[in-house]
């Protein structure tokens, strides 16, 4: 359904080319749900932002194709793009209250959507709807879209505004509004980062329910590895702007290819294992205007060597879909 | 390890009163109180790490603030190495700040962004009596490589290093004075995981090489895991279940730590289990539910009992304390 080849994303900055997203290769089908893991500035977030074409200056896309649905996003025009995403392609931000209007009634921005892409009007029985009927249908589909997401008392909390909303319920609301017009892939970037561990349980609930009844697609962005592994049916592990890992969750959580991946596993505590010394990786995350080519993490891997220095890495299968950019398997 | 307190604390409160605006004060009504703690006893022993966790807003940092006076206790008594802080004398107090630090969450707002890595530590040491420029400067280069900095670092400025290496200045300016107490308020939950770790295996270093005694507040879960002798897990303001770690972990009792557990999400296949999912949200602690706090929330309440009067925190023979009723027969 959705298939990105050799994506590249550049931040134009006076200290040079910031390559955000690195030639990017990910597919998705329909009702799959992808991870994509990594720490901060590794390109999650750049990734998602240039699949909905929401890079601006000083972003720049450079190379590669979006296919969704069998046509390349990048060549779209700004008006056609309008109309898929919210429509076809949702996405859910971390941050609930920045993402919601806080001077809108909540009711309202979910109305909105339904508004913009004019889909009650074509659905409504018996030709068009005007004025308050419109209006009245509108409203019955959003409490409807709200008792799907588990607010409670829809008709009552329609009316409210963002900040009267706890942040999960808030988190409810912005996925209702990406659900409005039954969007086939949903981009959730850290949806649940701003929420406590149990709120956290609720909300990932219920995208998998959202997942399992309509078939949605899905890429998580996350840092919390655990996570990914219990919701994703893939993962892809993201470093410096790269994709270095790619496959099925038990594949790359149990078989870890490459160093990356291994020292991201070995750093994070874990319940139930015996305690021992967390294996930290050395050194920090790489400056993007400073990358020459060569593998980022070679300042910080312990198997580097030589062939690391090459200019030309790809990824290779180490077989079962499982895919790996390293020069130990290439 | 000789199980001896360093720090016990009796039935601490700390209750904000909201401020009412002028047509509040006219209307009257019963003023409002934001019980952030209310009424915990615990004890912290020397050496130990105690893990308090809970969700966002139910006082674990207001209690490891409270503890260093950082805002004075609004009931309760705080004693420390045996006398209680209230009626220190000045000197003693002074002597009480020195000896109990704090390393804060956020390491982008707790450095002044104007200040050099040696001003920042050069106050602290400043604090603790070392006026001498050259002694300050001496302890400084002794300080850096022990927190995994270099001496190279000592004039830079806070916006010229990582999210990281700002943690750890910020773990040189508690050990600078010395500390026999570090409260560590979330301290890697701003870190990337890879960090994480590095600043996680730095404290258990020091941990041993000071013997410093911990209370380490977070709400990651499996960071408490890794760190703690013990661990507290607060509801609301009151501490409802507290344990050594395995045991709470592989006993969990009260049923808001068994959500709570169940709801972290695990990378090993294996530990996966049935997850509890908990209806609803932490209430707002300025009109917290009368009885049990966690009473409306709770899937196995007992009737009554829970909605009317508070449970006590009962120990067993295994100085497992739980507060409930349904644990409790």
């Amino acid at each position: 359904m959705l298939a990105i080849e050799r994506l590249t994303m550049i931040y134009e900055t006076k200290r040079g080319r910031v390559k955000a997203v690195n030639k990017v290769d990910l597919s998705l089908g329909k009702g799959e749900i992808l991870g994509l893991v990594g720490e901060s500035g590794c390109g999650k977030s750049a990734t998602l932002l240039t699949i909905l074409g929401l890079v601006s200056y000083p972003g720049k896309v450079t190379g590669g194709r979006i296919i969704f649905r069998g046509e390349d996003l990048l060549q779209k025009t700004p008006a056609a793009l309008r109309k898929i995403r919210g429509k076809e392609i949702a996405m859910i931000f971390q941050d609930p209250m920045t993402t919601l209007n806080p001077v809108f009634k909540v009711g309202d921005q979910i109305r909105e959507s339904l508004q913009i892409h004019g889909l009650l009007n074509e659905q409504a029985e018996g030709g068009r709807f005007k004025g308050r009927k419109r209006k009245e249908s509108e409203m019955d589909r959003v409490y409807q879209l709200m008792r799907e997401v588990g607010i409670p008392s829809p008709e009552k909390r329609y009316f409210e505004y963002p900040f009267q909303f706890s942040g999960g319920m808030q988190q409810r609301a912005i996925i209702a509004i990406a659900l409005a017009c039954s969007a086939q892939l949903l981009l959730a970037d850290e949806p649940t980062t701003a929420l406590d561990v149990t709120i956290q349980a609720q909300i990932l609930e219920l995208l998998a329910k959202i997942n399992r009844e309509r078939e949605t697609a899905m890429i998580l962005v996350t840092h919390n590895l655990a996570m990914a592994a219990e919701f994703c049916q893939r993962i892809a592990v993201m470093y410096a702007g790269e994709i270095v890992e790619q496959g099925s969750t038990d594949e790359v959580l149990e078989k870890p290819q490459h160093p990356y991946t291994q020292g991201l596993l070995r750093s994070i505590p874990r319940i139930g294992k015996v305690k021992q010394k967390l294996e930290p990786i050395p050194g920090t995350v790489p400056d993007l205007a400073a990358l020459d080519g060569t593998c980022p993490f070679y300042p910080r891997c312990a198997q580097a060597r030589p062939a690391c220095l090459e200019d030309e890495r790809s990824l290779e299968d180490v077989g079962g879909g499982h895919w790996v950019k390293c020069a130990l398997y290439s | 390890m000789i199980k001896t307190p360093l720090i016990e604390l009796r039935g601490v409160k700390k209750h904000y009163v909201l401020k009412k605006s002028m047509l509040e004060k006219l209307a009257g009504g019963r003023e409002q109180v934001v019980k952030a703690v209310d009424g915990v006893d615990l004890q912290i022993f020397n050496g130990e790490t105690l893990g308090l966790v809970g969700e966002s807003g139910c006082g674990k940092s207001t209690l490891g603030r409270t503890i260093l006076q950082l805002h004075p206790p609004s009931a309760g008594e705080i004693i420390f190495d045996g006398k209680p802080i209230h009626g220190l004398k000045r000197e003693e107090r002074r002597d009480f700040c020195r000896q109990a630090q704090i390393i804060f969450q956020n390491p982008y707002s707790s450095l002044n962004p104007r200040k050099s890595v040696r001003q920042i530590l050069a106050l602290a040491l400043q604090a603790r009596g070392l006026s001498d420029p050259n002694v300050q400067e001496e302890e400084i280069r002794l300080l850096l490589p022990r927190v995994g900095l270099s001496e190279a670092h000592i004039d830079r400025y806070p916006h010229q290093f990582s999210g990281g290496q700002r943690q750890r200045i910020g773990i040189a300016r508690a050990l600078a004075l010395k500390p026999r107490f570090v409260v560590a308020d979330e301290p890697v939950s701003a870190l990337d995981v890879s960090v994480q770790a590095q600043i996680i295996n730095l404290l258990e270093e020091l941990q041993a090489e000071f013997e410093l005694t911990y209370l380490f507040v977070a709400h990651d879960l499996s960071v408490i895991h890794h760190i703690s002798d013990r661990v507290a897990v607060m509801y609301l303001g009151k501490i409802v279940e507290i344990a050594e770690t395995e045991k709470l972990f592989n006993d969990p009792r009260h049923p808001y730590t068994q959500a709570l557990l169940s709801a972290i999400p695990r990378v090993d296949k294996e530990a996966r289990r049935n997850r509890i999912l908990l209806t609803g949200t932490v209430p707002t602690p300025i009109d917290p539910p009368a009885g049990c706090a966690f009473h409306p929330r709770c899937f196995r309440r007992k009737g009554r009992v829970c909605e009317e009067q508070p449970p006590d925190l009962a120990y067993d023979s295994s100085q497992h304390g739980v507060a409930c009723y349904a644990c409790q027969s």
